[in-house]
């Protein structure tokens, strides 16, 4: 068997506002292996940001990991002390976000950026720091990287801003990337670019990547592995495939059918009735049941846990075995 | 069936001005010579990426923006010089139809046969020059430029449209009310609080939206509701063609779903037709009946859907189509992977302007602009090499 290098175990985050108790992430399991990408996937609010906030301990003030584990290297990141987690962020664990105009400093140039990141965590010297900046940013991709060294992020487009995070991510060789929304920002031909950069850098590297976004076709070309989360819970985690070919809870069922496809032929598109749910006033018991289909009385008194309904593959619902039936019926619509 | 609006050689030219005097220094090539007509009942779908000139088109259209030049016509009246200062519709109308009309008269020789030699909005324009003005520049101009103020009206009526951001799209301080009933009020479609009330409310409701929210504010609801509100807003002038920019963007997977199902219940309803713009090819082949790529301010593509996505001709359509990325993970596909960025608009390459990115180009694309040509029926493309 293989050993995850980074566990997440029943991961509670909560924000303690003046308006009340936010429960942004609230009860999400998942592993990550070596080389592997582990794709979160879910609609704003869902918690997936925060999950990755989570485990880089980057919350505001407001916000506390309450509960829960996120076992990396043998140490609980939850419980160890702020200067070792130090140590961690940036170098074994590095992140790039949505959009690089707001994550890159304005008043430095993406060289400075990129050079304090590595004398920070490798014992060389600014020279020898620079001369591995230029390199890494000829390896993400950046025309003239001697030139580009020396531009503020303003002058970059977006894409290059993208690639410079990534190169400023890559600059420890970190062993675990958590990359939030990297190309939502982006239009779809330079997203294509990214992705092809991310996936050979990955396989460079044989970094473990955590894929976070709302787009369900960039999970399916992209992902090994894939939580869905809906209302700070993990809802269903399993291999990709699976998670395609094989939907089991019905929130990610319903999903797949409401996205318009290049790929299918859709006569109408499928309609999850209401709206995501308020953060502040999540329902009671199963987080999604006034939006299911399925849901029955049961749903709205007590809450699903995730449990394993085949082989490695989890769902939080009851009457998971209900998706079963609708699937075969429409298996059979088509025939 | 007849074009509902026809945009001809539309051009849109934005400066760029610098120094004190603020003088211009270049310009920044939004939208370049742009043809296309948009059928009643159709949905045309305007697809392309950021700074393609897909916004400018649909802000030009409304007249949100005038036009540097070209000619918009919406259902059979020339509407370019609806909003000019007199004197510059004055000459325009000089320019395109007097002077046209004057200059064609004498090379074709008889009024018979220059009427022949014209059709729709100029053969109408030539009979109101030649019968009702009895050839008089100054009757036609006062003709033309008789009753503007209902002419407008009529015009904003006509074209409605529903933003991106549903949040900065609609007036804070407003009720819904407000919000839905300001356009019939001031269009007199309705008549005092009661009548705005029933027609608010039913706008509302066709839109699945209760009737009883009337008298909430925006923030009040959420995004896809608000949304909702946007369309109602636009739907409450029962107007001719609703231009749709990026009017799904912003909104999550499940609540945008349900937002394309309404606004395509609604166009069988009321007969609406679309000019859907978006960069979401996904959410274009789901819409449209017609699609139009755009590439750095000019049409690459035109095609009926099928045909756009069944056989997509221009090198950018292709790499664009293989960019998305599909929720299938047991298909794998050939992605064609683009060079580069989209170039500046403010210095657009020459020749064929996406040569520089292109994948099949060859030297005489960097010194020839290709055309627009119908390489198969009704399926247009610009390329030297298709």
């Amino acid at each position: 068997m293989k050993q995850p290098i980074l566990t997440v175990k029943n991961l509670r985050t909560y924000f303690y506002t003046e308006d009340g108790i936010v429960k942004a992430v609230d009860g999400v399991d998942f592993e990550v292996f070596q080389g592997e990408t582990l794709g979160i996937v879910g609609e704003s609010g869902c918690g997936k940001s925060v999950t990755s906030l989570s485990i880089l301990r980057i919350l505001d003030e407001k916000g506390k990991i309450v509960e829960g584990s996120i076992i990396f290297d043998g140490n609980d990141l939850t419980k160890i002390s702020e200067e070792s987690m130090r140590k961690i962020r940036g170098k074994d664990i590095a992140m790039i976000f949505q959009e690089p105009m707001v994550a890159l400093n304005p008043v430095f140039t993406i060289g400075e950026q990129i050079v304090e990141a590595i004398v920070l965590h490798q014992k060389v010297d600014e020279t020898t720091a620079k001369k591995m900046a230029v390199d890494l940013l000829r390896k993400v991709g950046i025309p003239e990287p001697e030139k580009r060294i020396n531009e503020y992020p303003h002058e970059l487009s977006g894409g290059m801003r993208q690639r410079a995070m990534i190169a400023m991510a890559l600059s420890c060789k970190p062993k675990i990337l958590i990359a939030d929304e990297p190309t939502t920002a982006l239009d779809v031909t330079i997203q294509a670019q990214i992705m092809e950069l991310m996936k050979q850098l990955q396989k460079e590297y044989g970094m473990a990547i955590i894929l976070i976004t709302h787009d369900m076709g960039v999970i399916a070309e992209n992902a090994d592995r894939v939580v869905v989360m809906y209302a700070g819970k993990a809802v269903e985690y399993t291999d990709v495939k699976t998670l395609f070919n094989d939907p089991k809870h019905p929130y990610t069922w319903g999903l797949l059918h409401a996205i318009p496809r290049l790929d299918v032929e859709q006569t109408r598109l499928y309609n999850i009735p209401g709206i995501v749910p308020n953060p502040l006033k999540f329902p009671s018991g199963c987080k999604f049941h006034p939006r299911c289909e399925f849901a029955q009385e049961k749903c709205s008194l007590e809450e699903p846990e995730l449990i394993e309904v085949v082989n490695g593959h989890f769902v939080r619902c009851f009457f998971w075995e209900k998706v079963e039936q609708a699937k075969k019926k429409e298996a059979g619509d088509e025939q | 069936m007849k074009p509902l609006v026809k945009i001809e050689h539309l051009v849109k030219y934005f400066p760029i001005r610098a120094g004190i005097f603020k003088r211009i220094v270049a310009w920044v090539k939004a939208v370049d010579d742009v043809s296309f007509d948009i059928f009643e009942g159709e949905t045309v779908g305007l697809v392309g990426e950021s700074g393609c000139g897909k916004t400018t088109i649909g802000m030009t259209l409304l007249r949100l923006y005038e036009p540097t030049s070209g000619r918009i016509i919406v259902a059979d009246e020339d509407t370019t010089y609806y909003f000019l200062p007199s004197s510059k519709a004055r000459s325009y109308l000089k320019k395109n139809y007097v002077e046209r009309f004057q200059k064609l008269l004498k090379e074709k020789g008889s009024l018979d046969s220059l009427m022949n030699s014209l059709d729709g909005v100029d053969r109408r324009y030539a009979q109101i020059f030649f019968a009702d003005a009895k050839g008089s520049t100054t009757r036609f101009l006062s003709l033309m430029l008789s009753n503007m103020d209902e002419k407008r009206k009529k015009f904003r009526r006509d074209l409605q449209i529903v933003f991106q951001d549903p949040y900065s799209s609609l007036n804070p301080r407003l009720r819904v009310k407000t919000i839905v009933g300001e356009g019939p009020l001031t269009h007199k479609l309705v008549k005092g609080e009661k009548e705005v009330i029933e027609k608010v409310k039913t706008v509302l409701e066709d839109v699945g939206i209760s009737g009883e929210y009337i008298y909430r504010f925006p923030h009040e609801f959420s995004g896809g509701q608000r949304q909702r509100i946007g369309v109602a807003r636009a739907l409450a002038l029962s107007p001719k063609l609703i231009i749709a920019d990026e009017a799904v963007a912003a909104l999550d997977v499940s609540i945008r779903s349900q937002v394309i199902n309404l606004m395509k219940d609604l166009q069988k309803e009321h007969k609406l037709t679309y000019l859907f713009i978006s960069h979401d090819l996904s959410v274009i082949k789901y819409v449209s009946d017609r699609v139009i790529v755009m590439y750095l301010g000019k049409i690459v593509e035109s095609a009926p859907k099928k045909d756009l996505f069944d056989r997509p001709l221009h090198p950018y359509t292709r790499a664009l189509m293989s960019a998305i990325p599909i929720p299938n993970p047991n298909i794998k596909k050939e992605r064609i992977i683009l060079k580069g960025d989209v170039p500046s608009p403010i210095n657009p390459p020459s020749g064929c302007r996406f040569h520089t990115r292109c994948y099949m180009s060859q030297e005489i694309c960097a010194n020839a602009e290709p055309q627009l040509r119908e390489v198969e029926p009704k399926h247009f493309v610009a390329c030297h090499f298709v």
